[in-house]
């Protein structure tokens, strides 16, 4: 299996690729063009649009940072929901957003006020804007740990699902207190429930029992704010997802510029090539 | 799960490789793939005793997934032929350094490629078994196949699943009684997981190297990647507000 034929022109090929990242054009396109130049994607759905698109907002420093400077937040607020907006617009049928983990409840009280507060604000925000862009939002996750003096929260959410159950463009799913691994175990209670046996158990199986199976997995992970990890987002579904760690990029600065770049990126079969994502779009966004 | 709780150690427990870009290399320099695997071996145990050198319980490295692992006979080949290079340092070298070693995966589906190897394999594990430090080996895994095998554990332990939490399920998976892993090195620039550890790492840094493949992996590289994970723990021990 040596083809030393092709060497030559995979060495040529291995070289032009740095090269020709390093010389992208300034400007975008505002759509993904029609054929990918190389579509290369391996999505689960073997297209270059992405089916699923999952946002993860820092779970740490920068997003905390942000619970204290409300301009801030609303900015980043407003970026995210911009970002679905070109997202569903590009053809696909589902974002997440995730902007609550379960970690958060180990933060101060005080801070766990306002936060909860903006939480509160964020879904009354993205119900208006997923009334304008037709979408359907499904908050994932769980509410028993919601303390009863953050109520407002769970009202939210009630509202926000009831008010956008017709939408059918698209779905904006908004994990709260979501963790994947316990979405998991939920799964396996269910199955046994179900009385799957040892010997019928397959992944099909697990996979119509986790929370919304109508969900596809996300083909793109983007996570903005530094992390380099998944912190329990999709933890099943997210196997084999492009991702995406922004370390340069904070959550008010995720531009319309730079989600395009990941689209098309994605469309070109972008997880084989060379130049750190974060780098790269800090250099050419 | 602990990154706020937690004082989470500057040197991580539990590292992984992910040696991709093997057949690129192999392309690249107009070389075998058997010749190939076995520079990504030397690679990949020079990266092992470093690691463990510098303080780390505990390295898996990938060798097959059960997505590419049927691929045709000429690739499972140059594999085995890896893997029995590698097997013969395990047993050699580990019982006196104090390694234990593992393998995680669906071991009755090898049994089918190569019969013999899962008897090396026995007997790698069992030479080894009283070793402080662990090397693990995943062959033919992946974390929803893990997640079935899990499943069908718990069933042959009587249940048990009233309550589970996702700690009581780690116990019944390939890595049952292992750390989580930390850190995640990828070679050859695939952003992915691959169905590498779903379930264990969903609180690991993700590092993906772009411009390396496998068999140029160096001592530097190492060196660097475990400042870099030190750098971020210390900004994780930050104070809270």
């Amino acid at each position: 299996m040596s083809e030393g034929k092709h060497s030559a022109r995979d060495r040529r090929a291995h070289r032009d690729r740095g090269r020709r990242l390093k010389t992208l054009p300034q400007t975008l396109p505002r759509a993904i063009p029609g054929g990918a130049e190389t579509p290369r994607s391996k999505g689960s759905g073997g297209s270059d649009i992405p089916r699923h698109v999952c946002i993860i907002a820092d779970g740490n420093a920068s997003w905390a940072r942000m619970v204290e400077d409300r301009a801030l937040y609303d900015r980043a607020l407003a970026r995210f929901a911009d970002a679905v907006d070109r997202i569903v617009e590009c053809g696909s049928a589902c974002v997440t957003i995730s902007m609550f983990s379960k970690i958060d409840w180990l933060r101060a009280r005080e801070h766990l006020d306002r936060l909860m507060d903006l939480v509160g604000d964020s879904i009354g925000y993205l119900t208006a804007r997923s009334r304008d862009g037709g979408y359907r939002m499904k908050r994932i996750g769980t509410l028993d740990r919601l303390p009863e003096r953050y109520d407002r929260v769970a009202e939210a959410f009630a509202a926000a699902e009831a008010e956008t159950s017709a939408a059918s463009r698209a779905t904006l799913v908004v994990p709260f207190d979501y963790s994947g691994r316990e979405e998991i175990c939920r799964a396996f209670v269910r199955m046994n429930a179900a009385g799957i046996t040892a010997e019928a158990v397959d992944e099909a199986s697990i996979r119509t029992h986790l929370d919304e199976k109508d969900v596809p997995d996300p083909d793109i992970v983007i996570r903005v704010g530094g992390g380099l990890r998944l912190s329990d987002v999709y933890t099943f579904q997210s196997d084999y997802s492009t991702l995406f760690f922004l370390e340069n990029v904070t959550p008010p600065d995720l531009t319309l510029g730079i989600v395009d770049r990941i689209l098309q990126e994605h469309a070109r079969g972008y997880y084989y090539s060379q130049g750190r994502p974060s780098e790269f779009i800090a250099r050419a966004g | 799960m602990s990154a706020l709780a937690g004082s989470p150690s500057p040197v991580p427990r539990h590292v992984v490789l992910v040696p991709d870009g093997n057949r690129r290399w192999a392309r690249l320099h107009g070389v075998s793939l058997a010749e190939t695997y076995t520079r990504s071996v030397l690679a990949i145990n020079r990266t092992i005793d470093q690691l463990i050198d510098r303080g780390v319980e505990c390295v898996s490295g990938w060798a097959t997934s059960d997505k590419t692992e049927m691929r045709s006979q000429d690739d499972i080949k140059p594999v085995m032929k890896a893997l029995r290079a590698f097997l013969h340092v395990v047993t050699t070298t580990y019982p006196k350094r104090g390694i234990r070693f593992r393998v995680v995966g669906a071991r009755d589906r090898l049994d089918a490629v190569d019969d013999l190897i899962c008897r090396e394999i026995e007997v790698a594990e069992k030479e080894t078994q009283d070793g402080r430090a662990t090397v693990i080996v995943l062959l033919d895994y992946g974390s929803r196949d893990e997640l079935v095998r899990a499943y069908r554990r718990l069933h042959a332990a009587g249940g048990g699943f009233a309550g589970l939490t996702p700690e009581g399920l780690a116990g019944f998976l390939d890595t049952g009684g292992l750390p989580d892993p930390d850190l995640i090195i990828r070679s050859g620039g695939c952003y992915r997981l691959s169905g590498l550890y779903g379930f264990q790492s969903t609180n690991a840094e993700i590092r993906v190297l772009d411009d390396v493949l496998m068999p140029d992996f160096t001592a530097d590289m190492v060196d660097e990647l475990l400042a870099r994970y030190a750098q971020g723990t210390e900004r994780a021990q930050q104070p809270m507000r």
